[in-house]
């Protein structure tokens, strides 16, 4: 096998755990708000948090490239201090954050709802702060959710497609991620660079999945 | 309203129901419609011209629009298409290698000229192919060098001009022509590479530099009649494309036609 695909796979694998990184505080955060607490505008963030999984991949990349054009808000800011994302590796990071995030909230969100809320507040009258009781009681009792939340967005990241390419491009040696790699095989009909990276997607993603399952039966669950 | 009358509409009233129960069955024994499989340099234009195919009696068209080398594929693999017209003679040769064209069908309608667009913001200045491999032009968006026809076609009259080697590892590639237009347009790459139809079709981006008919490989747009039951209708549709109002449409659009 060429060594440009374990390149590329080495490529993939350490941006699809740095949006993991990114991804999972921020999902954390916004599993929880939704999932105990009431305030307005609600139905407003549970649909934005929602609309990667549902919008087409590239439109929501079309959407990040207008946002961060040199033109639009966001983008003067990050000229104005400096930092470069669209076409740069960042770019591969932020479309597998926003892609894999809905993932993320919706398992998360999931698994705090499922934890009793009386050991929080019983921890809560016995004086432990908010904190406290987020740290020592909530996450304890969600750490499956979680490493299950974790595994799956990661999963998710390594196959980002449709945006990654209209955001970051698929530049050979900078930007492709295997996904990218795989297409670009396959239109310019080099079957079996296209074959390798195939397998080696299938091998990871096999693996992120089975990890979960092992996971889910080591817990108890069928 | 008397009791015998009530008992005269009854019958109408029951032929009422039926034939709305009807309804979607003769809809679907209405003839169906062409699929015309166009290049994405195509789609706007042919939109227009299947709408001035249909005020002239045409039947349905549905436009099937992708890169070339898409289209070429789906063909080979026995996708239910009438008609293929595509932005470069070697994936007409793809298609034809399949066996599944109608012999004798393939005519080349249009060509076309490339064009090196920067964002409308840029200044008014011209950029010559030479000044695309210096430091100030960081990125360069261009369909994939490898496949999507404006790419290659793009490599070509680099390699053609010895700019080449300078210019690759600027290279953004992109899946087709308008998603190098939105790259440039929102200023994230300093030029692209297009066909001049295209950058037609956004505001966001200037043409610094056209690209002398002489200097490019022939850009031709050939189309071909797909062996199925409807090939007599598609060979009419494509005979519309030569027509004098098709001809217009697509000169407006600024593209060149081929006179036969």
């Amino acid at each position: 096998m060429d060594t440009t695909i374990w390149a590329t796979t080495a490529f993939t694998v350490l941006m699809g755990l740095l949006s993991t990184l990114v991804a999972m505080p921020l999902a954390m955060g916004v599993a929880w708000l939704l999932a105990r607490r009431h305030f307005r505008g609600k139905p407003v963030v549970e649909t934005v948090v929602t609309l990667p999984l549902v919008l087409p991949p590239v439109a929501t990349g079309y959407l990040l490239l207008q946002m961060l054009g040199v033109s639009a808000p966001v983008g003067r800011l990050l000229d104005a201090i400096g930092v470069e994302v669209v076409f740069t590796w960042k770019a591969v990071v932020l479309a597998m954050v926003v892609m894999s995030l809905p993932l993320l909230v919706l398992t998360l969100r999931t698994g705090f709802e499922q934890i009793d809320r009386r050991y929080e507040q019983v921890a809560a009258t016995l004086g432990a702060s908010p904190w406290r009781v987020w740290i020592t009681v909530t996450l304890p009792l969600a750490r499956r959710s979680i490493v299950v939340a974790a595994l799956l967005g990661f999963a998710r990241a390594l196959g980002e497609f449709g945006a990654t390419i209209i955001v970051a491009g698929g530049i050979p040696g900078q930007t492709q991620t295997l996904a990218v790699a795989l297409f670009t095989f396959i239109e310019s009909g080099r079957d079996a660079e296209a074959r390798d990276v195939l397998w080696v997607s299938l091998a990871l993603a096999a693996l992120a999945v089975l990890t979960v399952q092992l996971l889910r039966r080591r817990e108890g669950q069928p | 309203m008397t009791d015998r009358l009530r008992k005269h509409l009854r019958p109408v009233g029951l032929v009422l129901v039926m034939m709305g129960a009807l309804a979607p069955l003769t809809a679907q024994t209405a003839p169906p419609a062409l699929t015309v499989s166009v290049a994405s340099s195509l789609s706007d234009v042919m939109g227009r011209v299947v709408t001035a195919w249909r005020a002239r009696g045409g039947g349905a068209v549905a436009l099937n629009a992708a890169g070339s080398q898409v289209l070429a594929r789906q063909i080979v693999q026995g996708a239910p298409v009438d008609v293929f017209f595509s932005a470069d003679a070697a994936q007409m040769k793809v298609a034809a290698a399949s066996g599944r064209l109608v012999e004798g069908s393939v005519r080349v309608l249009l060509t076309n000229r490339l064009v090196v667009i920067v964002p409308a913001t840029a200044g008014p200045a011209r950029l010559r192919p030479a000044d695309l491999t210096m430091p100030r032009v960081r990125r360069v968006a261009l369909g994939q060098p490898d496949s999507v026809p404006a790419g290659v076609y793009a490599r070509q009259w680099f390699e053609a001009q010895g700019v080449w080697q300078g210019v690759a590892p600027k290279v953004v590639p992109v899946l087709t022509a308008r998603a190098a237009l939105a790259a440039v347009a929102a200023g994230r790459a300093d030029a692209g590479l297009v066909f001049a139809t295209d950058a037609l079709a956004s505001a966001g981006v200037r043409v610094a530099y056209e690209v002398p008919a002489a200097e490019t490989p022939g850009i031709a747009y050939p189309v071909a009649v797909v062996r199925t039951a409807r090939a007599a209708e598609a060979q009419r549709f494509v005979d519309f494309l030569q027509s004098a109002e098709a001809r217009t449409l697509f000169e407006a659009a600024g593209f060149g036609v081929r006179t036969p």
